[in-house]
């Protein structure tokens, strides 16, 4: 009886020491840090700043963020950070450590990687699907920057190709509380272009400058064959949209590989080389043959008459 | 010419034609049993394949992951027999090896009847067999299937050739002598075929050139039909398949399971026509070298074959070599019984001289066929059961390949059509060459024997 105790014992501590080591792969929270708050403004700035840096940095793992009430992602996938759990159940300083430190397993430590700055904006930009959570003081601004938001109702956006800087130009209209047209500045657009997979996006919440204008390089995006992109255009939440198909060259020939003579096409796409080899020898080693049975008949010519 | 010389090669020729022409006339009990057994395979075999014709392939054990099954497997071996014929008749007959004069025909016969059989099989394993003509009407000169066809029928026409053109002063002197001793239908026969020979030095001379050109030309031939076969395989991506050594490891390994061939098929022929006196222990005694000699240089493919992929694993290969390689494996214990039994031990005993007699020669060669057929089930389906992308969504059958009984009886019935062309050619035709005995015995031929 005594032995079995103490064989449960020994056992117990075993796994106690196996557990150990699990908790080796641990979150690890600076004392400091334990319940601070965010330290720099919540405002849309940090929020973008953060989106971008998301995007670079953690979406490969932890993809779009969905708001749900639990994590609804298993392993090898990282977890959804828009479930309540996460976003209660951790300070904003917790979250800074585990960005900053990782977790020595699944989750990589960014300090070398992600400026203390930063990793603050990739927390306000987390921040932004918790309707819970609340910014750490009044003097932060709130979301939007009032200043700079335009008062009127914003009529379209249109878009246009700048072939000198070889850009897309999209421009948003509106009335203003007078009933005038006019450009509005700092109105989010969002831009993207139509591909063979789905849209790419090219601008994503930039905002309009003095004139209502925004301008997005397109580097070496290749058109259509006649020289068209389709591009989609749409102001904040996509109440005012447009679309257009720009002309920004004068086209190009798609050279199907199936045209050529190749190894992969169809028979009249023989290559010449093979066509020439395989009839050559096939002909010839048929004439071969050919003969041999003339020389049948030459010998049948023979016989006694 | 002498009298006395004349008198003394009719004596000798008058011998040979009782020795090698007397069972042209006789239906024997056995000969009719044999061809009775045959008969019996095939016409199940053909009822089986009304079967498969109606049904579609849905009959047969092939699924989208292996669709080259035994059928595949038994083009291989088909044409891979098929190359003794060149063996035997060209190279070691360019080589001017006399020994080879009694076997040449044998295994030209046995050429004929197997590489036939290859182009048959393919027919077999088509599931709309109507629609054969489309790859000659649509075949692509890219693609190695139509190289294929074109080479399998050339060989065809080759190992014809081959067999029927040393054959001309036999068939004149059934003609000329045994016009009394055989039906008139069989007669007439031999009398059509001899195409007037009357062994004019000019015939002979137009005979033995053409024979010539013909026994140069089949190399490279042979070497492309067994080759092109292995292109079948070897274009491929396929772990298994994707090897540059595919060519000439087919080319050898059909060296060896044509010589097993040649051994059995020999062994009986001599037996049944008491042909003890033309084909002696030394025919045999130089076929288990040859024997060997090709096995020999099939052992050293078969070391690059799959031990070169085996030290490296790549990942694909590494699925494959264990199937083979591991006794677990799907193919493991087939994989080392055929190379125990159609490899290592014909070898091993094929190095004694007191093994190379007739007997354990034809015990042999029914090991090196057995095991050329069971090497080409393994050549063809393992590689079809690991292919790179992951098998899902599919019925459990598509997993794994199990050849139904329908599959089993057509593929018997395809083989034993084949030994029944070679059965009847041995019982039609001379089946060793009576004017070159002659002349090794110092006849002179060039007359109307």
């Amino acid at each position: 009886m005594k032995k079995n105790i103490l064989n449960i014992l020994s056992l117990i501590s075993i796994s106690l020491l196996i557990m150990g080591n699990v908790q080796a792969q641990q979150w690890k929270i600076d004392d400091d840090l334990k319940d601070a708050r965010l330290k720099i403004p919540y405002d849309e700035t940090n929020i973008d700043a953060g989106k971008l840096i998301y995007e670079k940095s953690c979406k490969a793992c932890h993809r779009d963020i969905v708001i749900v009430d639990k994590n609804d992602r298993d392993l090898p996938s990282a977890p959804n950070l828009g479930n309540k759990e996460f976003q209660t159940n951790n300070t904003d300083g917790e979250i800074f450590c585990k960005i900053s430190h990782g977790n020595g397993a699944g989750m990589p430590p960014f300090e070398s990687q992600i400026s203390e700055e930063q990793r603050w904006q990739v927390i306000a930009f987390l921040r932004s699907f918790s309707d819970t959570w609340e910014a750490p003081d009044a003097s932060a601004a709130p979301v939007a920057d009032k200043a700079d938001e335009f008062n009127g109702q914003i009529k379209a956006i249109s878009t246009s190709y700048d072939s000198k800087n070889n850009s897309i130009v999209a421009k948003v209209e509106a009335i203003d509380s007078e009933g005038n047209t006019v450009y509005p500045k700092g109105v989010k657009v969002k831009i993207s272009i139509q591909r063979g997979f789905g849209n790419l996006p090219i601008c994503d919440g930039e905002k309009t400058d003095d004139n209502g204008l925004v301008s997005i390089s397109l580097n070496n995006l290749p058109p259509d064959t006649a020289g068209f992109i389709k591009v989609y255009a749409q102001v904040g939440d996509g109440v005012v949209k447009s679309e257009a198909d720009l002309k920004i060259s004068d086209g190009w020939k798609w050279e199907n590989p199936l045209d050529g003579h190749h190894l992969w096409g169809t028979r009249d796409k023989t290559p010449i080389w093979l066509l020439i080899t395989y009839l050559t020898v096939t002909i010839s080693v048929l004439l071969i043959i050919g003969w041999a049975f003339f020389q049948l008949a030459r010998i049948y010519n023979l016989r006694e008459r | 010419m002498s009298e006395i010389k004349k008198q003394n090669d009719d004596a000798i020729m008058e011998k040979i034609r009782k020795d090698l022409l007397h069972h042209l006339p006789t239906r024997p009990l056995a000969f009719k049993l044999w061809v009775g057994f045959l008969l019996t395979i095939i016409g199940v075999a053909l009822w089986g394949y009304v079967i498969q014709f109606n049904e579609g392939l849905a009959v047969t054990g092939m699924r989208d992951y292996v669709s080259w099954g035994l059928y595949i497997a038994s083009f291989v071996f088909f044409v891979a027999v098929a190359l003794v014929g060149m063996l035997l008749s060209a190279v070691v007959g360019l080589l001017k090896q006399k020994w080879i004069t009694p076997l040449s025909r044998i295994a030209e016969m046995i050429a004929l009847a197997f590489v036939m059989m290859a182009g048959i099989i393919i027919v077999v394993d088509m599931g709309r067999p109507e629609r054969l003509l489309n790859v000659f009407i649509y075949g692509r000169f890219q693609s190695p299937i139509v190289w294929d066809i074109t080479v399998v029928q050339v060989y065809i026409l080759i190992s014809f050739l081959l067999l029927f053109l040393p054959m001309l002063p036999d068939l004149g002197i059934i003609r000329n002598h045994m016009k009394n001793d055989l039906p008139k239908w069989q007669w007439k026969l031999y009398n059509i075929l001899s195409l007037g020979w009357v062994g004019t030095p000019g015939q002979y001379k137009i005979m033995h050139s053409t024979i010539r050109v013909l026994l140069i030309l089949i190399v490279p031939v042979a070497l492309g039909i067994h080759t092109v076969t292995s292109w079948l395989s070897a274009m491929t991506l396929r772990a298994g398949w994707d090897s540059t050594i595919f060519g000439p490891y087919y080319v050898t390994g059909a060296f060896v399971a044509g010589t097993g061939a040649v051994a059995v098929a020999t062994y009986f022929i001599r037996r049944a026509y008491h042909l003890e006196e033309y084909i002696t222990d030394y025919h045999f005694d130089k076929l288990g070298q040859l024997m060997v000699l090709v096995s020999l240089v099939y052992l050293y493919f078969n070391l690059n074959e799959f031990w070169v992929p085996a030290y490296k694993m790549k990942t694909a290969d590494a699925h494959h070599i264990h199937t083979l390689f591991s006794l677990d494996g799907e193919y493991g214990v087939m994989f080392y019984l055929t190379q125990l039994f159609g490899l290592i031990l014909p070898i091993i005993f094929g190095l004694f001289k007191r093994f190379r007699k007739p007997f354990p020669m034809m015990i042999i060669g029914v090991s090196l066929v057995v095991g050329a057929w069971f090497k080409r089930v393994i050549i063809i389906i393992p590689t079809l059961i690991h292919a790179y992308l992951p098998i899902q969504n599919v019925p459990e059958s598509f997993h794994e390949y199990n050849p139904t009984g329908l599959e089993i009886t057509v593929t018997l019935g395809v083989i034993a059509v084949a030994v029944l062309i070679v059965t009847i050619l041995a019982k039609l035709f001379p089946v060793v060459p009576l004017w070159e005995i002659a002349e090794e015995k110092g006849v002179d031929i060039e007359r109307n024997l």
